[in-house]
């Protein structure tokens, strides 16, 4: 099954990058396939502080999936974006929805 | 092959909730996260925009985005009223509406039941809550 995930999880919220992470190695252990990963509002800091930043370079190596931020959280926060994330917009996600077997919510 | 054309020829259903999300520091005093209500509706008009089926509902803190009585000059409420240019013709009140609610007049609104929305959620392809 090919999921696409969109996480809007702040930085604040205690394990759930951990949790997320968890998701993600579980899916693929049971053969599933991660398309993408879209980070919208508070999940795109989240997604790219020191903490966590090394841990969604692994996962995208381990699952070929496209990071994506969100145009507007990245151009409201003014952040740098380090590979292998890329900058989309909504379109990327409708898309992503789209072709998707899944689509799973992590808030 | 252009994208949009790819994804007209791809139609779902998507059933998009606005609800505010749970209390946040960017709350407002009734507790409706407005950052999430704003993400979730420009995910529904950017779907609608890319040719998608899409029944948007309101509950929780963002039903004032469909009462009468909201500030008609906030950029959410009038976000909202071009709905109809992204085939977004109908909305949807979970449960909440009383015999006193007034809704807005630029939109048909509409009462929805806990059960509607299951069964909605359950013919959905794509079901998400903001």
């Amino acid at each position: 099954m090919e999921i696409s995930l969109i996480i809007r999880t702040p930085g604040t919220v205690p394990n759930q990058c951990e949790r997320i992470h968890d998701f993600i190695q579980s899916a693929v252990d049971q053969g599933h396939e991660i398309k993408q990963c879209f980070f919208q509002g508070a999940g795109v800091s989240a997604a790219l502080n020191d903490q966590t930043l090394p841990r969604w370079r692994q996962l995208a190596t381990l699952t070929g999936a496209e990071l994506l931020l969100c145009s507007q959280a990245v151009e409201a926060s003014a952040l740098s974006v380090p590979e292998p994330f890329v900058i989309a917009g909504l379109g990327a996600l409708v898309e992503a929805a789209v072709n998707a077997d899944r689509l799973v919510s992590f808030v | 092959m252009p994208t949009g054309w790819c994804l007209l020829s791809n139609r779902k259903s998507w059933l998009i909730t606005l609800a505010g999300g749970a209390p946040t520091s960017t709350g407002d005093s009734d507790g409706a996260d407005r950052t999430a209500l704003q993400a979730g509706l420009d995910l529904a008009l950017a779907a609608g925009a890319f040719g998608q089926r899409v029944t948007l509902v309101f509950a929780g803190g963002g039903v004032d985005l469909v009462t009468h009585t909201t500030d008609a000059e906030d950029p959410l409420y009038r976000l909202l009223g071009s709905a109809p240019f992204y085939d977004i013709d109908l909305v949807y009140v979970l449960d909440g509406a009383t015999s006193q609610t007034i809704f807005r007049d630029d939109l048909h609104v509409t009462a929805m039941s806990h059960n509607e929305w299951l069964a909605a959620a359950g013919e959905a392809h794509v079901v998400i809550n903001y």
